[in-house]
């Protein structure tokens, strides 16, 4: 069985290359365009793995899904990507100690990255 | 180096401008220029008291012995004449011995001046019963005669007409040995220098030791020898006190109590000033301007106070000396010779040449004396200290361009005041300068200090506003928890915004400039600090345009933690009040509270960062620097008065802010 994967963003041109790169890769995906939807679709249903921007909505939506994402499917892994750390004035990393007690994300990634990578991450984090 | 032509000058380089030589030069003939002391050749009469009285040796006169060496070794007959004063100088020589030695440095004779003081003591004798009630001033001290041609040339008429014993003895060598010779008079006086041309060089006692110790003649190595003749009787006594009138064998002369004796500077010239005031008309003056040549410049060594004591002991040497002379003198032969020489002529005359100082009105007078302080009688202190006698003295000396201003010592101590008032201003500038560059220095390191905490504070407070957010998403059916949950974020966002203002701060970012009602700002700071009951605040707003430029979060921070402060000093109550006020194109804030105040010391360190009066844990000491820092990036200016001192008045602190309206018109 094709695992699923849940990708948020509120770019609809991000949200569908980024779309089309994941299906290449060889998964389902599932797309929703902010918090708000994300948040409606999780509800019922559960991904193999989630891929959210950060600034949506709110500067910190990418955080407030992860966090409920986490609480509803806490073995679901979540990656959050976002363009550049600055944009909030906040830096943070999901290895750090600190960090990790508030930021409920596995994975922390650039927007810009090159697909091969991405894809590799995608596997590490699913296990496979 | 060209040859010294004046008698007495001044190595510069050695002077320490102490005035002592201006004081003791009975000629004022010392200038003051340049904070150096000039001797003016034209008002010199090398007496020589400048020298004997400067302790740098920065006085000295000119040196002759070079001219010695070559008339020696340019004419057969060099004649050396030794001053009746000798004895005092060269106490341990034995005359012969230094006869001897002075021959030694080529002289084909050497003889003394003292045969020319007993002729000249007769011609004395003489003049005086000729002129029996004409009184006279003597003339055989050349630095006197050229006083009284300078400075007093009404006298020239009373100064006895006759040559000095040493140009006489040069007359008398003249007539017996032919006008080829040449002659060179050695003795204690630097006047005897230019006295007169039948003299071909004069050189002191000192410049003899030097010629000694140039050809390295000393009494060991010399063949002792009596001086040549003529010889002389009593006028071996000559060069010591009232020596004329012994000299003149005048003891029993109904003249002796006609003569009075005035010697050193400052006898001679009170002598001459009641001469000439007429008080002493009818005496005979017999003036020296040494203490008895015996004192003369060219004695050595030289210092004039410490041989004081040994004044008295030259005086005996020389009394010895003439003691001696007289028990061996061959009476026969010097009765011969006087009556022989007396044949000569013996006058001279006097050219008198007034160059006392110009006496100006008593309104410039009263000018220079005012220019130095100098307003009313009871100023003119007198005190010496400028070489003048008196205050009015120095005065006549400026206008003369003998002397400056800043001679005088009480002038130039007040000066000096003046220069500390005035030093003590620039340094108060320099200090306030100072402080501005430490206020701005403060804000470069507060501007770095901002930006790590703020980046320090950001994701805390993210974190909060997250969660919190979360929290209250989640008590959607809560109402209660879900506003307290607002409050926090509302908090939080403000927090943030601040954070963000210290970040734009340590960017030098511009202030993020809208258009505030600044009574609603005061009204709304005020509003957000809690407010003791036992504290009165009262706020007097703008009455016109209450609109500004300004950034309303900054502002409001300003406000804010300057009213928290003011109620901090308060803890026991008291008045806040808030005084708003248009200058201009400014709005002044005043906020004043009636509580401890803040200590002197502690007033300048009020806005470095992190200082704070209270305890630890209650301030963070960033207040007042941020406050500093917002104002200053609005340009407007903070200032702060305080009294701590209950003994002072009321105690209580002030906070004043000016800050400009920015308003585009
Ligand atoms: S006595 Fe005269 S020359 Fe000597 S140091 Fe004083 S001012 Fe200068
Ligand atoms: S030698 Fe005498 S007159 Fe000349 S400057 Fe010195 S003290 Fe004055």
């Amino acid at each position: 069985m094709k695992k699923i994967i849940l990708i948020v963003d509120d770019d609809m041109d991000y949200l569908y290359q980024m779309e089309l790169k994941v299906k290449g890769f060889g998964f389902e995906v599932v797309t929703a365009e902010g918090q708000q939807e994300a948040e409606r679709i999780i509800e019922t249903f559960k991904p193999d793995l989630a891929i959210l921007d950060l600034m949506m909505e709110n500067e910190d939506s990418g955080f407030i899904l992860a966090y409920k994402m986490k609480r509803k499917y806490p073995e679901v892994p979540i990656i959050i990507a976002t363009a550049v750390t600055a944009e909030t004035g906040m830096t943070f990393d999901v290895r750090s100690e600190g960090d990790r007690q508030w930021i409920k994300a596995d994975l922390f990634l650039d927007k810009g990255i090159r697909a091969d990578q991405l894809h590799r991450e995608i596997n590490k984090l699913l296990k496979i | 180096m060209a040859k010294q032509t004046k008698i007495v000058y001044t190595i510069k380089e050695r002077c320490r401008v102490c005035y002592t030589c201006v004081r003791e030069c009975p000629a004022k003939a010392i200038k003051i220029i340049n904070g150096q002391a000039e001797v003016l050749d034209e008002r010199c009469i090398t007496c020589g008291n400048c020298i004997k009285v400067c302790s740098q040796d920065a006085k000295v006169f000119r040196i002759d012995t070079g001219d010695v060496l070559e008339i020696i070794e340019n004419n057969e007959q060099v004649i050396a004449m030794v001053a009746p004063s000798f004895p005092a100088e060269f106490e341990n020589i034995d005359y012969k011995v230094l006869a001897g030695m002075i021959r030694q440095l080529g002289f084909s004779q050497v003889v003394e001046v003292s045969f020319g003081a007993d002729l000249i003591a007769l011609q004395y004798k003489k003049l005086l019963h000729d002129t029996e009630n004409q009184s006279k001033i003597s003339s055989d001290c050349p630095a006197i005669v050229t006083f009284i041609e300078y400075y007093h040339p009404n006298l020239v008429p009373y100064l006895a007409p006759i040559v000095s014993p040493m140009v006489a003895m040069g007359r008398v060598l003249r007539k017996k040995f032919g006008n080829q010779i040449k002659v060179v008079f050695i003795g204690p006086c630097i006047a005897k220098k230019d006295e007169s041309s039948e003299i071909d060089v004069a050189i002191t006692f000192r410049e003899l030791r030097e010629l000694f110790e140039l050809k390295g003649i000393n009494p060991e190595n010399t063949v002792p020898c009596d001086f040549d003749p003529p010889h002389s009787g009593k006028g071996a006594v000559f060069p010591i006190s009232r020596g004329l009138l012994q000299t003149m064998e005048m003891e029993e002369d109904i003249l002796e109590g006609n003569i009075i004796v005035a010697e050193g500077r400052s006898a001679f010239q009170e002598a001459i000033k009641e001469f000439e005031s007429g008080y002493i008309k009818d005496n005979h003056l017999e003036l020296l301007c040494c203490e008895g040549c015996i004192m003369g410049p060219g004695m050595s060594p030289y210092p004039y106070f410490a041989s004081n004591a040994r004044r008295y002991q030259k005086r005996s040497n020389v009394s010895k000396y003439a003691a001696v002379k007289l028990e061996n003198l061959d009476k026969e032969q010097w009765k011969k010779d006087i009556e022989e020489y007396s044949k000569l002529d013996f006058s001279r005359t006097f050219t008198p040449s007034d160059r006392s100082m110009l006496r100006p009105s008593w309104k410039e007078i009263e000018s220079v004396l005012q220019h130095m302080g100098k307003f009313s009688e009871k100023d003119y202190l007198d005190c010496a200290a400028c070489g003048y006698e008196s205050c009015v003295d120095h005065a006549v000396a400026i206008i003369n361009g003998l002397a400056e201003n800043e001679m005088c010592l009480p002038f130039t101590i007040e000066k000096l005041h003046n220069y500390i008032r005035e030093l003590n201003i620039s340094n108060e500038k320099l200090d306030n300068a100072q402080e501005a560059l430490k206020q701005s220095e403060k804000l470069a390191s507060l501007g770095q200090l901002s930006a790590g905490i703020a980046h320090e504070l950001n994701n805390p407070l993210g974190v909060i506003t997250m969660y919190s957010n979360i929290l209250k998403d989640e008590m959607h059916d809560n109402k209660i928890i879900q506003d307290d949950l607002q409050l926090i974020v509302d908090q939080a966002d403000r927090c943030k915004k601040i954070v963000g203002g210290l970040l734009n701060f340590a960017r030098k970012n511009q202030v993020n400039f809208t258009e505030l009602d600044l009574n609603k700002l005061i009204q709304h700071s005020v509003s957000s600090v809690i407010i003791p009951s036992n504290v009165n605040v009262e706020i007097k707003f703008l009455k016109d345009d209450p609109m500004a430029m300004a950034d309303r979060d900054q502002m409001t921070q300003v406000f804010s933690n300057l009213i928290k402060n003011s109620i901090d000093a308060m803890p026991d109550g008291g008045n806040l009040s808030i005084e708003m006020q248009s200058k201009g194109s400014d709005v002044i804030f005043n906020i004043i509270d009636t509580g401890t105040g803040i200590s002197k010391d502690n007033l300048g360190k009020l806005f470095t960062p992190f200082f704070t009066t209270k305890p630890i844990g209650k301030g963070t000491g960033l207040g007042l620097a941020i406050i500093y820092g917002i104002v200053k990036m609005h340009k407007g200016d903070v200032t702060v008065s305080s009294n701590a001192d209950p003994n002072a008045g009321p105690t209580g602190t002030t906070f004043k802010i000016r800050l400009p309206r920015h308003r585009i018109e």
